[in-house]
């Protein structure tokens, strides 16, 4: 917004017009400073963006000519099988990521928090923290070993113990390799999940146990009436930011399996990366990255508008 | 209802004891305050009546009823706690309805059991409202709602008044008075503040240290105090302790400047003593005097009802309370004179009352 | 155009005299030739090559083969890009780039300069689209089988000599207790591109193959279906790991080095890794052998060649310090203390005292023949689909017949939209 704009905007005002010149300085104010800040953001954030958006209409290799493409990138989302198994992968894994590690860390969150002296909640915390602290790249070369076919860990382990009819192409196979990946995942996330959700729990009001100890709740009915509804607040940020990871996923399975085999554990951004830089389908994966960006803003703007709701001062 | 029977409880934490073996008979319908400072174990011992804390040692019986290894449920026993510890995403009905809905009991009889519980409390217009809907004394209220529900054979209070304002606090100190007289059923109350516990208790319990220091009525403690931290601990202001000394001779107290004031009873032994007297049992005179405590006045703060006058004797602070008026001012020199027969001694060195003739009369 | 394959070799040999340049000039190059011995080998290259052209300075920047590919294209067409720069040359690499008119087209320089002469036709050829010549090759490739001569010696194999030869001698040492006799991997998906194009070279007549590939031919044609139905073999005999599926390329060449596999299906690359980390070894190299009526020849390629920028301003020093490049003075350098292959001519490969192995790879290079190595020549989406096709496959989510229509498919709509070489 211009100062000119704001310079109307202040005039016309009934209220403003009463108010005098230093109240409207100070309706100016706020503008002015967060002007630099979100012509930053417009260069950085907001440009490139729309560029994309736009590039969803051309078809356009990367260099060279771009022809206009109409809405044909953008239909050929939901006509071209590829993409549509890396969506449906994409959403099986939301759907997953939303579930698993964060229920596995809310299990452990509560046994650590209620059946543990501290040094050894702080020991076991530190623990199941570390794989979050790797980087992917380097929990995808270890995970590698352990599935590797010829030698894993995993196929060795489940032979040893008389399961080799288990054994599996942990990543070759297609119908399980994006469980395999996802299972990575999952072990390298639920750390960060457990300790948001940890510190929460030890935040919920002691004497509300208390209460419903009195009250005659057993472990169960304490766990729902009071732990849930007491880390409510975490619970969906870590929901709903996990959501938003899921459909950013790339790096575990770019490594570990390269989307495939056949396509089979693709995911959107590992489909725009294969459309924009092997196949220099440009203009088309532009159109799946504009999808991608809509997905992800969604989930934002509900994670946004969900706190305004919650927040203290709200309630 | 029930009488609560606890014998030589002991509570560690780890190699730590805490809960020296405390013992005290509660009688059916009796409200018992166990006041003393913070960390005295208090709440320990409330939390171990009502089953949330193990026991090392000792028994608790309620009721008749040996209760050590009995969950907290099953103790027909209520608790109200400092921080309400309501559920924030229940209404008060439901709040104050969760105990019955556990067991099983039918709608009807819940909304019948919260209703008469909110009348009680004049809680009727909230029942739908969510706890962070209402005031810290509303709270406080449904969480003394939800305890009445129960209608268990005993309440317990872990400083449930604590986070509210000096105005509420005194207002619902009342209504639990109040309550207790209604219905009649067994409290125990802990605090901190000897005023709620005097005003509140037909029997006092004084903690320190994990031990008990003395059990008794309001004013049997306030008189006729044990020992030097019962009678500092109840009282507000609370009781000057003047250093002296008693002279084998004459048996007279004898002050650092050589004031000697005749006691009223004789004591049983002599040596270095601290002479108590409450601030009602000083008086004052203008100006200095031949016999009595000349000191000089530091401030004064009239309250209306009473004077109170914060002066110097030698290096000891001392508090005086008058009914009545009196012109003075900062620095003026004043003579005190004790009301000696209700003057209290104690033991320099162990802090024990000195018996006395007198005392042994009461 | 024409892409010709069979080209006799031309012997004569002839390095232009360089010309020292008008002024000073720095040319900016970027290679990927980060790690010994190549590192060392190109200062010494660059160091010959700034002696022989009074004036010129070169100035490089190593950085790794996919960053470069990443930032190139903008680079180049914000005028910020090198003059010259090291690539693959394959179509599907550098075919958007040419599309582009990024790439200088060298082809004036081939014939006025005398390079024709100096670079091996077949890689001349390599670099050829459209009738342009766009690079010069600097790293000649053959892909087949390796394998460890020692395993096949002692359960006395011959060397197979035809394609049932080849598949007799798998399941022989299969027998002797090697589970997995090839080995290959499905990731990155292009190392089943050097079985695919293996198999070509192997199974389809030079005539019929050029037919698809340079006069737009369907893949829908008997001699492919037989290639792939051979691939689909491979896995239903077992003769590949059952869980190729899940190996990447590490994978496979650990299997390969330790024995476990005694063969593996990649390209001469590995050459430099085995004389310098596993000199012990006995490897050797084969093509698939072929059947009955094709004649032999390895797949080659040019895996990276030096590319000119169209942007570059400094056209002559450039194009002086490619001519040097291809000489065989800087050639030897490369064989010597690089340990890699230019496909220039007059390189003395026993005067760089090369391992068995590598006079063995280096001599295949030599000979006139070459296979077509697809990822050099089909456009990436066409690639794609096909070795995504063949994982597909061996998972029994494709039949052999589907997969060939996939890759027609692709194929076609490639050649609609522009993007195969010879439009
Ligand atoms: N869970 C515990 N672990 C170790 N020490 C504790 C624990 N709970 C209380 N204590 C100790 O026991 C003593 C009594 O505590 P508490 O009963 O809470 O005191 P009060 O209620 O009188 O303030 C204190 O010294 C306190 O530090
Ligand atoms: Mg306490």
């Amino acid at each position: 917004m211009n100062d000119q704009a704001i310079q109307d905007r202040s005039d016309d005002g009934i209220v403003e017009t009463q108010a005098g010149p230093r109240s409207r300085a100070d309706r100016i104010l706020p503008y002015v400073f967060a002007g630099p800040a979100f012509a930053i953001y417009a260069v950085l954030v907001i440009l490139p963006l729309g560029h994309t958006f736009l590039l969803g209409f051309y078809d356009w290799s990367g260099a060279g000519p771009m022809t206009f493409a109409g809405l044909d990138n953008y239909i050929k989302i939901f006509t071209d099988p590829i993409t549509r198994t890396a969506i449906a992968n994409n959403l099986i894994w939301a759907v997953l990521a939303t579930i698993v590690p964060v229920s596995m860390a809310l299990l452990l969150a509560v046994l650590l928090a209620t059946h543990l002296p501290p040094g050894v909640r702080l020991f076991f915390s530190t623990v199941y923290y570390l794989p979050a602290v790797l980087a992917l790249a380097v929990s995808a070369i270890i995970w590698g070993w352990v599935y590797n076919p010829a030698w894993g860990a995993l196929n060795t382990f489940l032979g040893s113990i008389g399961l080799s009819g288990l054994e599996q192409p942990w990543l070759g196979d297609p119908s399980i390799a994006l469980y395999s990946v996802f299972l990575v995942s999952s072990w390298a996330y639920f750390g960060f999940c457990l300790i948001i959700l940890l510190a929460a729990i030890q935040n919920v009001d002691p004497s509300l146990y208390d209460a419903a100890k009195l009250d005659g709740a057993n472990a169960w009915t304490q766990f729902w009436h009071v732990t849930i509804p007491g880390i409510r607040n975490e619970l969906n940020f870590v929901v709903l930011y996990t959501a938003i990871e899921a459909f950013r996923v790339f790096d575990l399975i770019f490594i570990m399996t390269g989307g495939g085999p056949f396509y089979q554990t693709e995911v959107i951004a590992t489909a725009v990366y294969r459309e924009a830089f092997i196949e220099h389908e440009v203009g088309y994966a532009s159109a799946i990255a504009s999808l991608m960006t809509l997905i992800i803003a969604t989930l934002a703007t509900v994670a946004l508008r969900w706190r305004e709701r919650t927040a203290p001062e709200n309630q | 209802m029930a009488e609560v029977i606890i014998s030589d409880i002991r509570k560690r934490y780890d190699s730590v004891e805490v809960i020296h073996g405390v013992s005290v008979d509660i009688e059916d319908g009796e409200f018992v305050v166990l006041v003393g400072p913070s960390g005295c174990g208090k709440s320990t011992l409330l939390r171990m009546i009502a089953g949330l804390e193990g026991t090392s040692g000792g028994t608790i019986s309620i009721g008749g009823r040996v209760m050590n290894k009995v969950p907290p449920k099953n103790r027909d026993i209520a608790m109200v706690f400092q921080s309400y510890a309501l559920y924030p995403q229940k209404t008060v009905a439901q709040n104050m309805g969760f105990a019955m809905k556990i067991d099983g009991r039918p709608k009807a009889e819940i909304d019948a059991a919260v209703r008469s519980a909110a009348a009680i409390l004049g809680l009727e217009p909230y029942l739908d409202r969510y706890p962070r809907q209402l005031s810290g004394g509303q709270r406080q209220r449904v969480a003394m709602g939800r305890a009445i529900v129960r209608d268990p054979k005993a309440f317990l209070f872990d400083e449930p008044l604590s986070n509210l304002d000096a105005k509420l606090r005194v207002q619902m100190r009342a209504e639990i008075k109040a309550l207790h007289q209604r219905l009649g059923t067994t409290m125990i109350y802990v605090t901190h503040d000897q005023i709620e516990a005097m005003t509140l208790a037909d029997r006092i319990v004084v903690l320190n240290g994990g031990r008990i220091e003395q059990v008794g009525s309001p004013l049997e403690l306030y008189d006729n105090p044990k020992n030097r931290f019962v009678a500092s601990f109840l009282g507000s202001p609370s009781i000057n302790l003047i250093p002296a000394r008693i002279a084998a001779d004459t048996g007279s107290a004898v002050f650092e400047d050589g004031t000697s004031l005749a006691l009223a009873a004789k004591a049983d032994n002599a040596g270095e003593i601290e002479f108590g007297i409450r601030p009602e049992h000083l008086h004052v005179k203008p100006g200095h005097h031949e016999t009595g405590l000349h000191a000089e006045v530091l401030t004064v703060e009239p309250t209306g009802a009473e004077t109170l006058i914060f002066a110097t004797f030698g290096a000891t602070s001392l508090t005086i309370s008058l009914r009545e008026r009196l012109e003075v001012s900062p620095g003026d020199p004043i003579t005190l004179t004790p009301e000696m027969n209700k003057a209290l001694l104690f033991d320099r060195a162990s802090g024990e009352r000195l018996q006395t003739n007198a005392t042994a009369a009461v | 155009m024409t892409k010709m394959l069979n080209l006799a070799v031309i012997a004569a040999i002839g390095a232009a005299p360089a010309a020292a340049l008008a002024q000073e000039t720095t040319i900016s190059v970027w290679d990927e030739f980060g790690a010994e011995p190549q590192r060392g080998a190109m200062e010494n290259i660059v160091a010959h090559c700034e002696a022989q052209i009074p004036g010129l300075t070169v100035d490089r920047t190593t950085m790794q083969m996919e960053q470069m590919q990443t930032i190139l294209t903008t680079a180049i067409q914000s005028g910020e890009g090198p003059d010259v720069f090291y690539s693959s040359p394959g179509w599907s690499t550098v075919g958007p780039l040419i599309q582009a008119g990024a790439v200088a087209d060298l082809t004036e320089a081939y014939d006025t300069r005398g390079w024709r002469d100096r670079v091996q036709p077949w890689a001349v050829d390599y670099v050829t689209y459209n009738g342009s010549a766009w690079a010069v090759p600097y790293e000649a490739e053959i892909q087949g089988i390796f394998y460890h001569a020692d395993i096949l010696e002692e359960h006395g194999i011959d060397m197979p000599e035809t394609y049932d030869d080849l598949i007799a001698a798998a399941e022989a040492l299969q027998d002797a207790g090697y589970e997995d006799p090839i080995v290959t991997a499905a990731r990155p998906a292009f190392v089943l591109g050097w079985l695919e194009s293996s198999m070509l070279g192997a199974t389809i007549p030079v005539d019929t193959l050029e037919e698809i590939v340079l006069n737009h031919g369907s893949w829908d044609n008997p001699a492919y279906h037989d290639a792939i139905a051979r691939i689909a073999d491979l896995y239903e005999r077992d003769l590949v790991p059952s869980g190729v599926l899940a190996y990447s390329y590490d994978d496979m060449m650990a299997e390969f080095y330790t024995k476990s596999s005694p063969m593996v299906l990649t390209g001469s690359w590995i050459v430099a890794n085995i004389d310098g980390n596993f000199p012990d070894l006995n490897v050797d190299y084969m093509e698939i052998p072929p059947v009955e009526g094709v004649e032999q020849r390895a797949p080659k390629a040019a895996g990276g060649g030096f590319m000119m920028s169209a942007n570059s301003d400094k056209t002559e020093a450039s194009l002086q310090f490619l001519d040097c490049l291809a000489t065989p003075e800087a050639a030897q350098i490369w064989l010597a203390e690089g340990l890699s292959r230019a496909p220039v001519e007059g390189v003395d490969a026993e005067a760089a005292n090369l391992s068995p192995l590598n006079q063995r790879v280096t001599e295949v290079v030599n000979q006139p023949l070459s296979a077509f190595n697809l990822y050099g020549v089909l456009p990436a989406e066409v690639n794609d689909a096909t070795w995504n096709g063949i994982q597909a496959m061996w998972a029994g989510m494709m039949t052999p017949e589907e997969l060939v229509a996939v890759k027609q498919d692709a194929w076609q709509a490639a050649i609609d939209a522009g993007e195969v070489i010879g439009q």
